[in-house]
């Protein structure tokens, strides 16, 4: 009869030995998928680091380029289509907020109606601020007048603005500007103090600066 | 108590007995093959194989298959010297014991030989020849030349014996019945058809495939080994049965005793 408790002991230490492969392969396999873990935590750090910002994004649905008077003009069809492409970049973002896979680049046509070249659209402007009295159409209508270069024009809807709503800084400003392009400097510094005096507007300051200098 | 384990061991003792010979298709195959070299008219047969493949239980069934049909003998164990060896030769030829302090005249026994020629046909089978020195084998050739006596020697095929048995015999021996390890297939059945046929059908049926496999990857086929390793299996088993009973079950062996058996006989270390 053999020794069994020492054929015992022989055997345990041979499976002992036996399983160090096993065990190596184990952590070989967890170290592995570890490894793999990490790379794609370090493949979203990546991604986030090159995603386009949120605020940034452009989307198709925001008619930030549209106001309310050019949608009506733009219904009717009498005015000049521009064809602008914009670089939209599409984010998918999951529930959880981590960043998804980025989308290639598409580029969304909008159509902008320039309204600067067409007679006609300042006259339907023009019509609707009588109807409305909206200092977005006055406004507008006094930017455009004074880029134009009549600044008749551009004064008297600098004043429409500011007998709405006297205190936009922009109406002040090209009134006075137009008033000075006309010849009235004097004219416009008085109206200039008055408004810095009341707002002591730093705009305002410069603006006046330059009218006393000659540069307007 | 004697435990049940104690038979299976006990069919699994090493020896040449015929009781104990299980037919497998591969030691039919070379069964068959021998005895058609037989028929031929051969000089010498070389039945050739590692230890431990079969070749001295199929020699001896060949004996008991023949002995009554065909003059036939078996010399198991080799002569410790020429002398001896040829007075054994003599007492098959003459039937005659030689009398004591006398010697065989080897040119005489080889002019006896040509004379049997026709008249009778020896057939002499020679186990563990590779004991046989070059000169003695050189003197056997030269008996078979006679063509009344046919040897059928049966070798070990190791590296230095192989060597032997090609450069030695290559151009006198005329038939070669060669021996290999069993297959998985063959070793199951040989331990099923042993422990079956002492009615040990339990423990048969608890040696499962896996079991099979594992003592067939240990052994290599060996037959010899096989008995090794199933003797020690069973012993291992006994040993548990009689007093650790909780450490064995009867429906499978457990791979531990296998690999405690393999441990044992030095299959593998630690």
């Amino acid at each position: 009869m053999y020794n069994i408790k020492a054929l015992e002991e022989k055997w345990r230490r041979y499976r002992r030995k036996k399983r160090i492969p096993v065990i190596i392969g184990f952590f070989v396999i967890v170290l592995g998928i570890g490894a793999v873990f990490f790379f794609m935590q370090n493949k979203n750090t990546f991604f986030k680091g090159h995603s386009v910002p949120k605020q940034e994004v452009a989307r198709p649905d925001i008619d930030i380029y549209i106001d309310r008077g050019i949608s009506d003009i733009a219904e009717k069809k009498d005015h000049t289509l521009v064809d602008v492409p914009i670089e939209v970049a599409n984010v998918e973002e999951d529930s959880a907020g981590s960043y998804g896979s980025v989308k290639a680049k598409t580029k969304l046509h909008i159509e902008v109606i320039d309204t600067s070249k067409k007679q006609s659209s300042f006259k339907e402007i023009e019509k609707r601020f009588r109807m409305g009295h909206d200092i977005d159409d006055s406004l507008f209508l006094a930017k455009s007048y004074y880029q134009r270069k009549n600044y008749k024009k551009a004064e008297y809807w600098a004043l429409q603005t500011n007998k709405v709503n006297e205190n936009i800084e922009e109406s002040w400003l090209i009134f006075a500007r137009a008033k000075a392009k006309r010849g009235q400097r004097n004219e416009a510094i008085r109206i200039l103090n008055a408004y810095i005096k009341r707002t002591n507007s730093i705009e305002a300051k410069v603006l006046l600066d330059k009218i006393k200098k000659g540069k307007i | 108590m004697k435990s049940r384990y104690e038979s299976a061991k006990d069919v699994f003792v090493d020896s040449v007995d015929l009781d104990d010979y299980i037919e497998l298709e591969s030691s039919l195959t070379a069964y068959q093959q021998l005895e058609h070299s037989i028929n031929k008219p051969l000089k010498m047969i070389l039945l050739f194989g590692r230890p431990g493949t079969g070749k001295s239980i199929l020699l001896n069934r060949l004996h008991e298959r023949l002995k009554y049909q065909k003059e036939i003998y078996y010399f198991d164990t080799p002569a410790i010297n020429e002398k001896e060896f040829f007075h054994k030769i003599f007492k098959v030829l003459t039937k005659k014991t030689l009398p004591q302090n006398t010697e065989v005249n080897f040119s005489a026994l080889v002019n006896y030989c040509k004379n049997m020629r026709g008249k009778r046909e020896i057939i002499i089978m020679l186990d563990e020849a590779q004991m046989y020195g070059p000169e003695m084998m050189e003197k056997i050739r030269l008996l078979s030349d006679s063509r009344a006596v046919k040897f059928i020697v049966s070798l070990h095929k190791t590296e230095d014996e192989d060597l032997v048995a090609k450069e030695h015999f290559q151009s006198r021996i005329w038939e070669v019945v060669e021996l290999h390890n069993a297959s998985l297939k063959d070793q199951t059945t040989y331990i099923h058809k042993k422990l079956l046929k002492k009615n040990l059908f339990e423990i048969a049926n608890s040696i499962k495939d896996k079991n099979f496999k594992l003592i067939h990857k240990f052994t290599k086929g060996n037959y010899r080994e096989c008995n090794k390793m199933m003797f020690t299996i069973f012993e291992i088993c006994e040993y548990y049965d009689k007093n650790e009973p909780s450490k064995i079950r009867y429906d499978r062996t457990p791979k531990r005793i296998i690999e405690m058996a393999a441990l044992k006989l030095g299959y593998i270390n630690v």
